[in-house]
């Protein structure tokens, strides 16, 4: 028997026992449905963790802190440490921390490879305000102008001038502003209160509005207003002036020069860690992202996979009451001289066309509902524009190919029982 | 020429040794009508099998048109079976579920006839049973006469050298069965192949041109 009339005999005996293979299928589906829900959600989550290293960092630079145990603990101590009088408080929760200072960062600036040391010098304001606006709270740091900025209104060449400020898009109701155009070239005040009780108050001029970005590694980007560098040091040291926070910062950027080349962003690196502090690349935030991830897949992969174990025996099950019912019927086309392959693979064939049929259930339900409830779902976990879920045709076919084969394989052995009927004994059955 | 030398079939051993055939010789010329009558646990329906090459004998060799079946190996068995014979069965075994058109095609599909040449013969087949009417209809819905008539299409669609009909009349009321013997005797006379029918009933055998009588695993008579 050729293969065509195979695939059509085999296609032709799954309609006629419709209920029985659409439930069949439908336990493949689950796992089907399970899996390209899971992959896509994995996608959806790696893309997420990209965008969100991409966005926040900077691929040719490092970030850099005092010691080892603040990168990796996103600058907490993790364990107790020796104390040193040049401990600070980090303002995050409890335990001094070494900081940086402005020694180290011209240190830092000396490495090999460095093209400069950024510090962004962030300080919480008091509130932020306009003539006939209430008060609302916000922090400034320094504008970094090797990061690519997102406005929606105004343009910035190369540095902010003093004097200038971007103003995040979140402001611009709240300050009563009609359109981000009409806010340009306006003024708004800062009110900074030393930590030993002066105030004073600075206005500067809006040159740009900030849009919101998409996705935020730590919400502050939406709150934080960026002024010229030298303007951030000189409210931060106003502000920290007498403490023991002056002149000490937690993190500072490292810029490598042609770090897109991950070679020489590993050598920067190499050195910067040498010296003892901590150092980390976007890489290595990602890979830290990634990992979660691939964890969590594995964990949801695995509870796919059993649903599958279940749907293979399913699979088998049904396989069986198929050759039982047609005893007779193999017991015929073997005595009109079909051979015995031919009638194994009859069933084998039949056994993939359920495997196929709920794969192509399964994914197409993830796909439908997932593609349904993906801004549901992304409003629900505050994944802004972002979709959790990403289907992947590539992959869907791989998936739908692979539960071919699981079900495929689950009618090895009933197609086997069929291909060695006797079949005298097979005509013989009532 | 079919040609039993020394055939038997014995099941079992010692004690229970149970013999269906014994020391069968047998010469059937071609292109006859053959009827083997007798009882039942006669040994007919195990002939019919070694004929059929459904079964192997335990001893003698069985040539039929010259080729050995006891010395094919199971590839050129089933080669034998799609080829050279046409089965019809007393219960039909027709898929009910299937439309006649299906059930015709089956000794095609077995036999890797092109598609396109299947239409033709399975055609041709159905009207040699006076089924052209029920070509899309599905078998289960057709009486047990139209259902052995189905049958009757499904052996003859390939041209067998040989038709083997096992009681073909058993499970009909007489008058139905007699258009059905008609029929095999009518297509016997068109396609010119051996006509084998295992019987118990002498009415049919008389029509038969050899009458081959079986009691107890041996040979009674043979009357031509």
């Amino acid at each position: 028997m050729s293969w065509r009339d195979i695939i059509k005999r085999s296609a032709r005996s799954l309609r006629q026992a419709k209920v029985r293979t659409l439930l069949t299928a439908a336990a493949l589906a689950v796992g089907g449905f399970t899996l390209s829900a899971t992959l896509a959600a994995a996608n959806g989550a790696k893309a997420y963790g990209n965008k969100l290293v991409d966005t926040n960092f900077d691929p040719s630079s490092l970030i850099v802190a005092k010691s080892k145990d603040l990168i990796s603990a996103n600058g907490v101590a993790t364990k107790p440490q020796l104390y040193n009088s040049s401990f600070v408080s980090n303002g995050v929760k409890g335990g001094l921390v070494q900081e940086l200072n402005q020694k180290d960062l011209n240190r830092l600036a000396t490495f090999p490879g460095v093209l400069n040391v950024f510090e962004p010098y962030t300080s919480s304001l008091l509130y932020v305000s306009r003539q006939g606006s209430l008060k609302y709270t916000g922090s400034i740091e320094a504008y970094d102008p090797y990061i690519t900025h997102q406005f929606v209104a105004g343009t910035i060449k190369g540095q902010v001038p003093v004097g200038d400020v971007v103003l995040p898009e979140d402001y611009l109701s709240l300050l009563k502003f009609k359109n981000p155009k009409t806010a340009i070239g306006q003024s708004v005040n800062v009110q900074i209160r030393q930590l030993l009780g002066q105030q004073k108050t600075e206005t500067y001029k809006i040159i740009a509005i900030l849009s919101s970005p998409t996705t935020l590694i730590s919400g502050n980007i939406n709150t934080t207003l960026l002024v010229n560098a030298v303007q951030a040091k000189s409210i931060y040291d106003f502000i920290n002036q007498g403490t023991i926070n002056y002149d000490r910062y937690l993190i500072a950027t490292v810029r490598v020069k042609d770090g897109t080349n991950p070679n020489k962003l590993l050598i920067t690196q190499r050195a910067i860690e040498k010296a003892g502090y901590g150092a980390e690349s976007a890489k290595d935030a990602q890979a830290t992202i990634t990992q979660i991830v691939n964890v969590l897949q594995i964990i949801i992969i695995v509870f796919g996979l059993i649903t599958l174990v279940a749907s293979f025996f399913g699979v088998v099950n049904t396989q069986y009451i198929s050759v039982l019912e047609r005893t007779r019927e193999i017991g015929l086309m073997k005595a009109l001289g079909m051979r015995s392959s031919s009638v194994r693979w009859l069933f084998i064939v039949e056994a993939s066309w359920i495997g196929g049929l709920g794969a192509v259930i399964g994914s197409l339900l993830a796909v439908v509902i997932g593609t349904l409830l993906n801004p549901w779902i992304s409003r629900q976990i505050n994944f802004s524009n972002s979709k959790l879920l990403i289907f992947e045709p590539s992959q869907i076919i791989a998936l739908i190919i692979f539960l071919i084969i699981v079900a495929t394989i689950a009618g090895l052995l009933p197609a086997r029982k069929a291909s060695r009927l006797n079949p005298i004994d097979a005509l013989r059955t009532e | 020429m079919i040609e039993l030398k020394n055939v038997s079939k014995i099941y079992g051993k010692k004690d229970s040794r149970f013999a269906a055939l014994e020391n069968i010789n047998l010469q059937l010329p071609e292109s006859k009508t053959i009827a083997v009558v007798g009882k039942s646990g006669s040994g007919k329906s195990t002939l019919l099998h070694l004929l059929g090459g459904l079964d192997r004998p335990s001893n003698g060799e069985i040539f039929i048109y010259g080729q050995n079946l006891v010395k094919l190996k199971s590839r050129e068995i089933d080669l034998y079976r799609s080829k050279v014979l046409g089965f019809v069965f007393q219960s039909f075994f027709v898929e009910a579920n299937q439309t006649c058109y299906q059930n015709v095609s089956l000794p095609l599909e077995i036999n890797h006839v092109l598609p396109r040449k299947r239409r033709q013969m399975i055609e041709k087949a159905l009207s040699q049973v006076d089924l052209s009417d029920k070509i899309k209809s599905k078998a289960g819905t057709l009486s047990g006469g139209q259902k052995q008539r189905l049958a009757i299409a499904r052996a003859i669609v390939n041209q067998p050298k040989v038709i083997l009909a096992d009681e073909p009349t058993g499970n009909l009321d007489s008058s139905t069965g007699d258009r059905v013997i008609d029929l095999l005797f009518t297509l016997h006379d068109q396609i010119g192949s051996t006509l084998i029918i295992v019987t118990h009933d002498i009415d049919i055998a008389n029509k038969c041109d050899i009458q081959v009588f079986i009691k107890d695993g041996h040979i009674e008579k043979v009357s031509k």
